[in-house]
């Protein structure tokens, strides 16, 4: 390790996997490659990288199976995925597995090198007391959510999300701030990942038909009332 | 004939043989009715001929009281007569004690039953009556059966009645004959409307010409009615075919409009990678400008993919995803990714306040507020104004911007894939509002342009709410 964080990218496509070893390099970041989702998750034990950029179609093992098979066994490398505009199913389920964030192909270097930048600043895990707001309670030394006594399930980004509004419950926060917040992003985004995380969460906390708690302030941002 | 043979021929040959079958059937019964009525007739009077010759003399001359018979062998008593033609015996214990008349030689029976019967001896037919006497008293212990039998030549009446079962016959078969004839050269006349319904038919598969049609009300109700079927099949194939048709003319001059809409981008592109590769040395500033014109080709490129592909999904949308969708929370988070996308301009969003539903699908949606907003910003000036308004079964979404607006002339086709405004200054995809069109269309609103309160373009769509 000479002390350059250590991007995994897989893809099948070997023009996309060495333009963006090409381009990663030379935005400071040091590149492994891998071919196919098998390969992946073999690298993944062997180099352990800090962040790792994942196609989400490929031949041998879907990005989103790679996804759940890490975060089933409990590894967290931070995922952002690669796909295209019209594989929205494709990246919606990427995201529910566990990957942190998108990029849409064909996208911009410096944008795509500013995230992976944010997701390798791991954010330091918020330790304290459970926080109750209404019939939630969200526990971040044991990184568990409650609602009404019934366990939700909730991935690491999801998990990061909730809790950073249940924090500032009755707070407004703009889509800028829980970008800076949540995923360490402190440049224009272009993209909807808060909208799209805050649509899971919403999912999530009311599929027993609970009212809503994560609430759209019209032009500003979300908000957690109890 | 198996009914696959059957099925197989010709409708002449059915309607012949459905009269010939008919004729044959009332000729036959007739026939046969006729025949046995006459025979009936004949049979019965011969029977009553024989019952009058048994109460006659000859009958009374046997019975008791009557004349004493004579011995077997002896002259016949007197008034045991037969005319000619017929005769009359008397049967004693199984041999013929008296006789006389036209008997036939032999094949007799010796012990005929009592009544009426009818029995071939000497090669011809014999109607005979055949009724017991009392027995007469024997010498020699039981007393003697006794029969008496009348009998009557049947030939003459049997053959009249065969000759007339021969003529019968006879006129049944030339009469089923001539039905067959006459049936099938009839048969034609009546099927000519179907002859010349077929090759009207014929006609317009060998012309390949649709807008021919059948005629109609010159023949019977059942072909007319078939006619009447025919044209209005020929009317829908018409109509379809025309709108195939448009469609593959539509298709046409799209994928030319999309090899020109890609090719103009990846030709300048091309040039411009060619002067940086050519000119190793160029200024850095020159070089500079040149890699952002190939990176903003580039981007053109991507957004007319993205449309196109858009378009490709709509189109072949035959079942939307539908669920219940909040056109503010989606008006919401499109205007504020729009803010993101172009801080310079002013984008304001107005709707009431709470859940603004309609059923569909967001992705959709979201597409539709994205490129009107895009649209927008681009031919618009600074300021867009995006405003959602419920009306009683729909909410409508207006986009002001203030631009120079779209003359009135263009209104009607600013809609179609690749048409762009004539007075535009920045031409995008000529994708977006055919986009917007197309998602509209599947979620069963609309969507028309007008002039805005600034004097720019006001796009309204209207969704049925939920």
């Amino acid at each position: 390790m000479n002390g350059e964080p250590l991007v995994l990218v897989v893809d099948d496509d070997e023009a996309i996997r060495t333009a963006l070893e090409r381009a990663l390099r030379l935005e400071g970041f040091a590149v492994r490659v891998a071919a196919g989702g098998h390969a992946a998750l073999e690298m993944v034990e062997r180099e352990r990288p800090g962040v790792m950029v994942l196609d989400v179609v490929m031949p041998d093992l879907s990005g989103i199976s790679v996804v759940s098979r890490l975060r089933a066994r409990g590894d967290e490398t931070p995922i952002c995925i690669l796909s295209a505009r019209d594989e929205v199913e494709d990246r919606v389920a990427g995201l529910e597995a566990g990957a942190d964030d998108y990029v849409v192909k064909p996208f911009d270097i410096g944008e795509l090198a500013a995230r992976l930048r944010a997701l390798l600043r791991r954010l330091p895990s918020a330790d304290g007391d459970p926080t109750r707001v209404g019939d939630l309670v969200v526990d971040p030394a044991r990184r568990t959510v409650h609602r009404a006594g019934r366990p939700v399930e909730l991935t690491r980004r999801e998990f990061d999300l909730l809790e950073e509004l249940a924090r500032n419950r009755n707070v407004v926060l703009s889509r800028d701030q829980l970008l800076e917040k949540v995923w360490g992003y402190d440049f224009a985004v272009d993209g909807n990942v808060v909208d799209v995380f805050v649509g899971y969460l919403r999912r999530k906390l009311e599929a027993e038909g609970e009212p809503r708690m994560i609430h759209t302030v019209r032009g500003v941002g979300f908000v957690l009332r109890p | 004939m198996n009914l696959a043979a059957l099925a197989r021929l010709s409708m002449r040959t059915r309607i012949a043989a459905a009269a010939t079958a008919a004729v044959a059937l009332v000729l036959i019964a007739g026939g046969v009715a006729t025949v046995a009525t006459f025979a009936n007739r004949e049979r019965s009077s011969l029977d009553r001929e024989l019952e009058q010759r048994a109460q006659g003399p000859a009958g009374r001359a046997v019975r008791p009281g009557g004349v004493e018979d004579g011995g077997p062998g002896g002259p016949g008593p007197p008034g045991l007569l037969a005319e000619s033609g017929s005769f009359v015996r008397v049967i004693a214990g199984g041999e013929v004690v008296q006789a006389a008349g036209d008997l036939p030689a032999e094949g007799l029976p010796l012990r005929p039953a009592e009544g009426f019967d009818t029995v071939t001896a000497e090669g011809g037919r014999w109607r005979t009556l055949t009724i017991e006497l009392p027995p007469r008293p024997s010498l020699f212990g039981d007393p003697v059966e006794r029969l008496i039998q009348f009998g009557a030549d049947a030939d003459p009446l049997e053959e009249r009645i065969d000759s007339l079962e021969r003529r019968v016959a006879l006129i049944s078969a030339l009469g089923i004959g001539l039905t067959v004839v006459l049936a099938s050269l009839f048969a034609t006349p009546a099927l000519a409307p179907l002859s010349r319904l077929r090759r009207a038919v014929a006609g317009v598969s060998t012309t390949r010409d649709l807008s021919r049609r059948l005629p109609e009300g010159e023949a019977g109700r059942e072909v007319d009615e078939l006619a009447h079927g025919v044209n209005e099949m020929l009317a829908r194939l018409e109509r379809s075919s025309a709108e195939r048709e448009r469609a593959l003319e539509a298709t046409r001059r799209f994928a030319a409009d999309v090899g020109h809409e890609v090719r103009t981008p990846l030709t300048s592109m091309r040039a411009n990678l060619d002067a940086v590769r050519r000119n190793p040395t160029m200024p850095a500033g020159q070089r500079r400008a040149i890699l952002d014109d190939i990176a903003r080709e580039q981007e053109d490129l991507v957004s007319v993919l993205d449309a196109l592909q858009a378009l490709a999904r709509g189109d072949s949308a035959t079942a939307l995803p539908r669920e219940p969708v909040d056109m503010a929370e989606v008006l919401d988070s499109a205007v504020e990714a729009a803010r993101r996308r172009h801080p310079a301009a002013r984008i304001e969003l107005s709707a009431p306040e709470g859940e603004q539903r309609v059923t569909g699908w967001p992705e959709g949606l979201r597409l539709l507020i994205d490129n009107l907003v895009e649209n927008a910003v681009r031919h618009g000036g600074e300021q867009v104004l995006v405003r959602l308004v419920r009306e009683d079964h729909a909410l409508l979404l207006t986009v002001d911007d203030d631009g120079p607006g779209v003359p009135a002339p263009e209104r009607e086709r600013i809609f179609d894939r690749f048409a762009r405004g004539t007075a535009v200054k920045s031409p995008g995809t000529g994708l977006g509002l055919a986009l917007v069109a197309q998602q509209a269309q599947l979620h069963s609103g609309s969507v028309e342009v007008g002039d805005s309160d600034g004097g720019g373009a006001r796009f309204s769509v209207r969704l049925p709410a939920t």
